[in-house]
């Protein structure tokens, strides 16, 4: 097996592997905050810091880290990033602080970012984690604002705050509630195996 | 281990062949619905006429851009289209009711894998998701009568906005009246011939009781529908809804209120007893039906909404799988216990 | 016997790491974690309290109709303690602080006081603000700080149609279905779809009334028989 180079490693998580849309992995903040695409960002941003603060630590100390206690470890690690994010969006961003409320301490939960450091940055060289965890950083923000799209567009009438059909806009309001979230999520899961299975189908035809 | 299979019996051809086919039983069923919409055309005019066929075309399209080839002439989808037209208030946008038949289809049907494979009733689906979206649309009953061709609400509204209210003449549904407003004029005068012959407000296909009983009663005689259904759904809100007013004659309505009022009919009748979304032996039908009836009185008279016909029959539609297992008869000559000796 | 059973395949052990090393590990993990989150303790503390701060001044001035001027109390066991300058830490669970706004730079002419209490809705706290004349047991404008409540739905709670009518009941308020009530001042019409939402906000004005009116009344009976 020939090692990926630095670019596939960076742009894997991004769009291939991405992880909610392919792995599945993170659906509780995919399903509970994408209600706009502003606090879709803001959820995604948090998630990159403390996926790439995390995977930095790990990826650093892996050698002083004893089998036995890694994920204990991790999971120290990550809630500290966690808890450093939640009091700085506390402290500078309220407003967004009380629109994402609970879920910004439930990023230490988010099996993405276990998962990273265990498949990945305990394994790897500091560059190597560093750029795998932007990659699925990222991924994990484009998901995000692909579902915070579709809510915010029809549960809302506007994205990023800006209305977009003017005020006699009648909302989708099952979007912006929790089944929104399943909605959105089954709608782009449908259309992306719908669009990979048809150019698998075709390519196949044209090889043959 | 050693459970022994039933066999299926195959002869050797000829075999007799029913006259029934999927299409012939659909396209009945579609005819049995006119007299139904014919009803709710006189009473709401024109808007009850828009808001089905746009319902209908809202279930069309989906079948013809994802589903099988030819699935379309099975008649399915223009049932979906029409009960679920039935379902909502005359005075709905029709691009509401596009996206709801659009939503039965393509989320309630096709995304299971066609006709024959979904769990759930689509119509009721979809207007479940209609009432999710826009709760207040579908909650707005405009008033019956009057001026036929007057439009009972801003149905031309234009897609994605709300329709102008000033057009709408509202009036309560008996069940809102029964709900909120029991000391009310309109609650005191309202007697249940007015339920069974009569108009009154609601739905564009829940007015006339009688016309649903009698097409109701076609089908079953035709066997195009599983009777015991609608009848263990009557019996059970008959025997619930009367013991509670029996209890308490003030706070709960009376059982021929309960029976007469709302979407029970059109539910009982055309949404329960959908072939694919209801169970195949007899004994769970009864179940099925009884159950439905039970959480439609438990909704209705302790819910936040006044109806529960819909969220009763979804509810039952999951157990339906279960149902049948459970109610699986006995095959001649296997044994009685499980685990005997064979 | 041991013939028929075949060996398993080897599994690569680890060797065996001591337990003061891991307990080692996490601990100097830990001491690292809980140094770095001192420091942004210590960065944020302030701005946080002040955001919080900030909220509750800004809500006060709402409720009370912008107040020239205003005078914090602490909630103390038997009376209220009037404090040099207005301190706007709140904690609505022990309803320990409460705001007078006066009319005038002098503090002659009181407007009223602002209460902030809460108690716990659908989904989490659902914390209120609301302003309350002692003297007419009216209130005079109420705010909703915090809440989770389904978007759609109960968050009418926060919003003009039902604050509104509100302003100027007396307490005890009294929930009613909208159009049941006999029209007497006490009334105040709950939402339709978010009936409990909205009797919880009504709630939340009585109890905090409640708490802390009685000792609002003494204070107003000393100040009024010492003037």
């Amino acid at each position: 097996m020939s090692d990926p180079t630095r670019s596939e490693t960076l742009f894997r998580g991004v769009w291939r592997e991405n992880p909610v849309m392919i792995h599945m992995l993170g659906l509780c903040p995919a399903l509970a905050v994408t209600n706009t695409v502003m606090n879709s960002i803001a959820m995604g941003m948090a998630t990159l810091f403390v996926l790439t603060g995390s995977s930095l630590l790990v990826s650093t100390f892996k050698r002083f880290i004893p089998h036995e206690v890694r994920i204990t470890t991790y999971i120290l690690i990550i809630a500290t990033f966690v808890t450093i994010v939640d009091m700085s969006l506390a402290a500078w961003t309220p407003g967004l602080h009380k629109a994402l409320g609970a879920y910004i301490a439930l990023i230490v939960v988010n099996c993405m970012i276990l998962g990273r450091q265990e498949a990945y940055a305990s394994k790897q060289s500091v560059g190597r984690a560093l750029l795998d965890a932007l990659g699925t950083g990222f991924g994990f923000i484009i998901a995000l604002v692909m579902m915070g799209a579709v809510r915010e567009i029809l549960g809302s009438g506007s994205f990023l705050g800006v209305s977009l059909f003017g005020d006699n806009f009648e909302p989708w309001l099952v979007m912006v509630l929790p089944p929104g979230g399943f909605l959105a999520l089954g709608f782009w899961l449908l259309g992306l195996n719908w669009w990979t299975q048809r150019r698998e189908r075709r390519a196949a035809e044209g090889a043959a | 281990m050693s459970m022994k299979l039933p066999r299926l019996l195959v002869t050797a051809s000829p075999h007799l062949k029913g006259p029934a086919s999927t299409a012939k039983i659909m396209w009945h069923v579609t005819w049995s619905l006119l007299p139904v919409w014919g009803v709710a055309i006189w009473w709401y005019g024109p808007s009850a006429f828009l808001v089905v066929v746009a319902a209908t075309a809202g279930c069309l399209l989906p079948e013809r851009l994802f589903g099988k080839r030819g699935s379309l002439n099975d008649g399915s989808c223009v049932i979906t289209g029409i009960l679920l037209g039935l379902t909502l208030p005359p005075g709905i946008p029709l691009w509401m009711a596009f996206v709801g038949g659009f939503f039965s289809i393509a989320f309630g049907k096709l995304v299971f894998g066609g006709l024959g494979q979904n769990a759930f009733n689509p119509a009721l689906l979809g207007r479940a998701f209609l009432q999710a979206s826009f709760p207040v649309a579908l909650t707005t009953w405009p008033a019956g009568g009057g001026e036929w061709w007057r439009l009972r609400g801003d149905n031309f509204a234009l897609p994605l906005m709300r329709g102008d209210p000033a057009d709408t003449v509202t009036e309560a549904t008996p069940l809102a009246l029964m709900k909120w407003d029991r000391e009310s004029e309109a609650a005191q005068a309202l007697g249940v011939d007015d339920l069974v012959f009569g108009m009154t407000g609601g739905s564009v296909g829940e007015g006339a009781a009688i016309v649903i009983l009698l097409c109701g009663g076609y089908l079953a005689l035709r066997n195009f529908l599983n009777w015991r259904i609608p009848a263990s759904i009557f019996l059970s809100v008959a025997v619930f809804s009367g013991l509670l007013h029996l209890i308490d004659a003030d706070r709960f309505a009376s059982p021929q209120f309960m029976l007469f009022s709302g979407g029970l009919m059109l539910g009982a009748v055309y949404m329960a007893t959908d072939m694919v979304t209801s169970p195949v032996t007899n004994r769970a039908c009864w179940i099925f039906g009884f159950g439905i009836g039970f959480l439609t009185i438990v909704i209705r008279t302790w819910g936040g909404l006044p109806e529960g016909v819909m969220y009763a029959i979804l509810l039952m539609n999951a157990l339906v799988p279960f149902l049948n297992r459970w109610t699986q008869p006995r095959v001649f000559g296997t044994g009685r216990k499980k685990g005997a000796p064979a | 016997m041991s013939e028929t059973v075949a060996t398993p395949p080897e599994i690569p052990t680890r060797p065996e790491v001591p337990a003061w090393k891991l307990v080692l590990t996490l601990g100097i993990a830990g001491a690292l974690a809980g140094l770095l989150l001192v420091f942004v303790d210590q960065a944020t503390r302030e701005q946080i309290a002040e955001n919080r701060r900030k909220a509750v001044r800004e809500a006060v001035g709402e409720v009370l109709g912008g107040p020239a001027k205003v005078v914090s109390f602490a909630v103390g066991a038997d009376a209220l303690v009037r404090e040099a300058e207005p301190n706007y830490e709140v904690d609505t669970v022990a309803l320990n602080r409460v705001f007078a706004g006066y009319a005038d730079e002098e503090g002659k002419q009181l407007l009223g006081f602002a209460l902030a209490y809460q108690r716990t809705g659908f989904q989490d706290a659902i914390r209120v603000i609301f302003g309350y004349d002692p003297r007419t047991k009216k209130v005079l404008g109420v705010k909703v700080l915090e809440h989770k409540e389904t978007p759609g739905l109960g968050d009418a709670i926060e919003k003009e149609p039902f604050l509104g009518p509100i302003r100027g009941q007396v307490v005890d308020l009294v929930p009613v279905k909208p159009g049941d009530g006999t029209g007497t001042e006490h009334e105040v019409d709950t939402i339709t779809g978010a009936t409990i939402s909205s009797q919880w906000v009504v709630w939340i004005i009585n109890e905090a009334v409640a708490k802390a009116g009685p000792r609002i009344d003494a204070w107003l009976a000393q100040a009024e028989g010492g003037r």
